[in-house]
């Protein structure tokens, strides 16, 4: 029976208990005490084994069982190895012993070449060190985090929905993260990056052989060449887009690996197929049926929709608030009083789009009732704010034309409304959708009420319908007609 | 000197000097308690991590004197519960009851720790060979299976070796721990 119970602590500890052990051990755990000493026991063998074959044998940034990295890299002791877990923000302050020991490790590594927002990096020496934008208390320890400052590797943290931060390493790659983001980064003669939760973008230039850029999240290891992708990391799944090259990336769980090339997405969870999806290309307005670019510029040829960062798999539309990109469109609907219009829609922010801004639709009818017309806006339906963490949220609302806009050709412009920010946010919106239910004023006769004389009156008149001018396939609501 | 690193005062020094002295000294205990609560050591390493760093944030609140191993471990099982939320659906993640259970027994006083020293001495009575199977299987970033698959034998019996290796050193830390006691 011993023998059996050891065996189950061992399968739990090696991760690779099935649920049937798994629940008799825990039966076990719960009625005796001995098994509980004896589990207890073969835990702290285990944590200690670890850290002992930790120091003998360790690579630049630990990584739990299950990683990627299968080739450890020559001894250090412990102490070095805490100085390099604190730059993971592991023990901030064993860095500062280490400091001296270990000087060569703190040369700098990348150089900031922009920021905004809260960010609070921590790195060796265990600086604690804020950004312009933060809004946490300073500490007695803190400063702040410039463009052109130049980093010895380390972690930062964006602490607010507008945070971003770019990085450009000595050989010219560079990396951003965006928003809630959380990165740990160092480079001793090869690039690793850990991404524990957040969205991170990067554009590395060729690795030197053998010593590809190496990027960790909680459930996937990425092995990077040279190439252009964008990873979303959570604590359960990880996105790779891949725009340029080819990225490796494997599960950590299972090990199983898949490459993924340019143009192509893969969605990494415990249980996902880890299956490709090709991303079409980027469109642009003259590209898109019945929306157009009605910003100042008037350029038709800039990007309208992109299938990354999908909320169905398909195109969305990219959203900007630079002055430049107004997607509008010339709805055909004759507008009567008493119409009573209704948008909906799915967005999720994107980019440098701030904890205020939102997504403003407007209905507007034009002196000339043609799009190249003066507008005039009868109505703005605003988002609410973003929830930030990079899912779609719905966007609805409702408002009834009056006798001003009757008889006049509706019009619907997607629009932006600036909370904040340095820089124009990008959000995106999907499946847009704009219906009409026809409810006329009393006392105000329309033709069809009229009786011809001697006519018996009919039935009374059915209760109004909604009719979708703007939804699915309809006047490309969803964005994806070509 | 650069534009974001700043003169610390001398206060600022000795207090780094004292949290780091704390943390290097506890941290193995603390490990070694999220080891049997947490299934894998990205786990483990997630958590401390984070434990490590609230403590930093909040060392202000630390009371000198008192038990800092204590305080740190308080810290880490909080934030153990926490991560428990995320990954409670994984086969591998105690029911609450037993999570409980596990918690209470390993952060008692009373519980025996398995410390470093007491492990090297057991080691070194292993054969050079078994010695570093075992420590390669332990280090960080190496998947078992990986080594199961590369050893020549079948998966079971290679799990049934490092098993059997397990339990030779615990009797022998276990032994050592007794005999020091008495």
């Amino acid at each position: 029976m011993m023998a059996d119970l050891e065996k189950r602590i061992a399968a739990w500890l090696d991760g690779r208990i099935s649920e049937a052990e798994s629940e008799t051990l825990q039966q076990e755990l719960r009625d005796s005490a001995e098994a509980r000493a004896m589990f207890n026991s073969f835990a702290q063998l285990d944590a200690v084994l670890h850290e002992v074959a930790d120091t003998e044998q360790v690579g630049a940034i630990s990584k739990a069982g299950g990683s990627s990295i299968s080739t450890p890299k020559p001894a250090m002791t412990r102490l070095a190895k805490a100085a390099l877990a604190l730059a993971a923000g592991i023990a901030i302050a064993v860095a500062a012993i280490l400091y001296v020991q270990y000087g060569s490790a703190n040369r700098d590594i990348a150089r900031i070449t922009g920021l905004n927002g809260g960010l609070i990096w921590i790195g060796n020496g265990g600086q604690i060190v804020q950004g312009p934008g933060s809004r946490q208390q300073p500490t007695r320890w803190s400063n702040v985090l410039n463009e052109d400052a130049e980093l010895p590797g380390g972690t930062i943290e964006g602490t607010a929905l507008d945070s971003w931060f770019e990085l450009e390493f000595l050989d010219g790659s560079t990396a951003m993260i965006f928003g809630d983001s959380m990165l740990t980064f160092s480079d001793q003669g090869q690039k690793e990056v850990r991404l524990k939760q957040g969205r991170f973008s990067a554009d590395v230039v060729p690795q030197p052989s053998g010593e590809p850029m190496l990027v960790h999240t909680p459930v996937a290891d990425l092995t990077v060449v040279g190439t252009q992708f964008d990873v979303e990391a959570g604590p359960e799944s990880t996105m790779l887009f891949v725009r340029e090259g080819k990225v490796q990336i494997r599960r950590v769980s299972d090990g199983k690996t898949v490459d993924v090339t340019a143009d192509h997405r893969v969605v990494v969870t415990a249980d996902s197929d880890m299956l490709l999806w090709l991303v079409g290309p980027d469109r642009a307005w003259v590209q898109t049926p019945f929306w157009e670019n009605r910003s100042t510029s008037g350029n038709q040829d800039s990007t309208a929709t992109q299938e990354t960062r999908d909320s169905d798999g398909t195109r969305n539309l990219l959203l900007s608030e630079e002055p430049t990109t107004l997607p509008a469109q010339d709805t055909g609907h004759i507008i009567r009083s008493g119409d009573v219009f209704d948008v909906g829609y799915v967005w999720r922010s994107d980019k440098w789009w701030a904890a205020q801004d939102q997504v403003a639709i407007k209905l507007f009818t034009t002196d000339n009732d043609l799009m190249s017309g003066t507008p005039t806006d009868f109505a703005t339906l605003l988002s609410g704010t973003p929830t930030g963490d990079g899912a779609y949220q719905a966007g609805s609302g409702r408002t009834t034309a009056t006798e001003t806009e009757a008889g006049k050709k509706l019009f619907v412009a997607i629009d932006t409304q600036d909370g904040g920010g340095d820089l124009h946010g990008v959000a995106r919106i999907d499946n847009f959708q704009l219906q009409v239910t026809p409810i006329h004023k009393s006392g105000l006769r329309r033709l069809d009420d009229f009786q011809l004389e001697g006519t018996p009156f009919s039935a009374p008149p059915p209760a109004p319908t909604a009719v979708i001018i703007i939804g699915g396939d309809v006047r490309n609501g969803n964005f994806n007609r070509l | 000197m650069k534009q974001f690193s700043k003169k610390k005062t001398l206060n600022d020094d000795e207090r780094y000097e004292v949290f780091v002295r704390l943390l290097v000294e506890h941290e193995p205990r603390v490990r070694s308690f999220l080891r049997g609560l947490l299934p894998t050591w990205y786990d483990v390493e997630e958590v401390a991590q984070e434990a490590s760093l609230i403590a930093w944030r909040k060392f202000d609140d630390f009371e000198q004197g008192t038990s800092f191993g204590g305080w740190l471990l308080t810290i880490a099982r909080f934030e153990a519960l926490k991560y428990r939320r995320r990954v409670a659906r994984s086969p591998l993640v105690f029911a609450a009851d037993v999570w409980d259970l596990l918690a209470d027994e390993a952060a008692g006083e009373e519980n025996l720790q398995i410390r470093r020293q007491h492990l090297e001495v057991c080691l070194e009575k292993l054969e050079r060979t078994k010695r570093n199977l075992l420590l390669k299987v332990h280090t960080p970033g190496v998947v078992i299976r990986e080594v199961a698959q590369q050893s020549g034998k079948s998966e079971e019996a290679f799990y049934k070796v490092i098993q059997r290796l397990r339990v030779i050193l615990r009797d022998c830390v276990l032994t050592s721990i007794a005999v020091e006691n008495s």
